[in-house]
């Protein structure tokens, strides 16, 4: 026995590890015992609060990787927001479009703007559909919000329009609730302009314009805008009426072709009668 | 006996700081082991019985704290303790904690213990040992080994080892 515990001094550090070895092999097997379980959750709910005390405390190291991480993301996501904005926009655009075009008592062919000019003294609009799809020149451009111009060029594919705000435009307009008929054009300022009409004709200032009977190439009643400012002149009997596009044509992208051509009967006889005055 | 209080008490603390601290400076999913570090200091400053007890009792609580295999930490760190007290020399413990030697005796006996850890932790699972050891052992190994550097530096400075050797 003695000899047993002098060899034991001797070797404890051996046995100690081999008493180590074992128990923690013991505790090995032990891993799904309930106990220890029960211990384990106990001593992980206490590492676990003191964890969550100084969690502010950022991972110094991998604040940069996850910046980058989050910057890439950032930038998938933007594009990804972008792209559903588009999506969205173009979804109520169409949906206006369709129910315009349901409403309507007109034929038409629809168009989507792939070019235009704002800032020229003749301002055109270059649609996707040509002489293929039956454009032809005259015919009106309109979108749900109203009159847009007329078709002045067409190739098989393609095809040009004047817009409202083109030196060249003219058509016959209507104020709708006081049927005072006028010429609208563009003089190049900020408005549409309806001139010469006598001072005594009634307008008001949010008065709505349409397009009236009197027009060859426009069907009547198509909404043109909203009369904005008028002027007078002393020296002058008539006035002014400025009028504001119904059209925000910075924002055009798809618009529609009434394919309804002017009655040439109609215009030959005007012309007759024109030439024997 | 004021010395056991001193002990358990840095123990203790380290123990906090391996299952929190440790995951702040974490690096790609690599931490050192404060435990081990301390366990190899206390086997160059008392002993290997007294490093192995602690080894043990340590490496048994973290494991409970860290969710981790009960009984592998002990296994290992116990292992890793025991290993350490071969460089034991209580004539030479100064020289031994403030200098180089201290920084190979951490890398060498870090990589014993991952060693060990490894191929307990791989068992029943899909990892394979030698990637596994690569990956995380060796690269934890030489994390412990650069936070032990400035257990040397602590050491050199309070012993004035650097201007001796």
């Amino acid at each position: 026995m003695r000899r047993f515990f002098t060899i034991l001094v001797e070797f404890k550090e051996y046995f100690l590890l081999i008493l180590f070895i074992i128990l923690s092999l013991i505790f090995l097997s032990l891993n799904d015992n309930i106990q220890i379980k029960k211990i384990r959750t106990l001593t992980i709910g206490m590492i676990g609060y003191v964890q969550s005390t100084i969690n502010i405390v950022p991972n110094i190291f991998d604040l940069k990787r996850e910046n980058e991480i989050l910057h890439k993301m950032n930038v998938a996501l933007m594009d990804e927001v972008n792209k559903l904005r588009e999506a969205k926009l173009e979804n109520i655009r169409l949906r206006q479009l369709l129910k315009f075009r349901e409403e309507s008592k007109y034929t038409f062919v629809a168009a989507d703007v792939i070019g235009k000019t704002l800032h020229l003294q003749k301002n055109t609009l270059t649609l996707n559909v040509g002489i293929k799809d039956g454009i032809k020149v005259n015919m009106p451009i309109v979108s749900p919000q109203g009159v847009v111009g007329k078709i002045i060029a067409v190739s098989n594919d393609y095809s040009v329009g004047q817009l409202l705000y083109n030196r060249d435009f003219r058509t016959s307009v209507k104020i709708q609730r006081s049927r005072v008929d006028g010429i609208l054009a563009w003089d190049g300022g900020e408005f549409l302009i309806i001139k010469n009409v006598s001072k005594k004709q009634d307008v008001k200032i949010g008065d709505i314009v349409i397009t009236s009977e009197y027009s060859n190439i426009f069907p009547p009643s198509l909404k043109v805008g909203t009369v904005i400012s008028t002027s007078e002149n002393e020296l002058n009997l008539f006035k002014n009426i400025y009028v504001k596009p119904a059209v925000d044509f910075t924002v055009l992208e798809e618009v529609f072709i009434i394919t309804a051509v002017p009655d040439t009967q109609k215009i030959s006889l005007e012309n007759k009668v024109a030439r024997n005055k | 006996m004021n010395l056991i209080i001193k002990y358990m008490a840095i123990a203790i603390v380290l123990l906090l700081l391996q299952s929190t601290f440790a995951n702040f400076i974490t690096l790609r999913g690599i931490a050192p082991d404060f435990l081990l570090i301390f366990v190899v200091v206390i086997a160059l400053i008392e002993g290997r019985v007294t490093s192995m007890v602690y080894a043990f009792i340590l490496g048994s609580i973290f494991d409970l704290a860290s969710g981790g295999v009960f009984g592998l930490s002990s296994l290992s760190k116990v292992i890793g303790a025991f290993i350490a007290g071969f460089f034991f020399n209580p004539n030479k413990t100064q020289l031994t904690l403030g200098s180089y030697r201290f920084i190979l005796i951490i890398l060498f006996v870090s990589v014993i213990h991952n060693f060990i850890y490894f191929i307990v932790f791989v068992q029943g699972t899909e990892f394979n040992f030698w990637n596994t050891l690569l990956k995380y052992g060796i690269a934890t190994a030489f994390y412990t080994t650069i936070v032990g550097v400035f257990i040397v530096l602590y050491f050199s400075r309070k012993y004035g080892v650097i201007k001796n050797v």
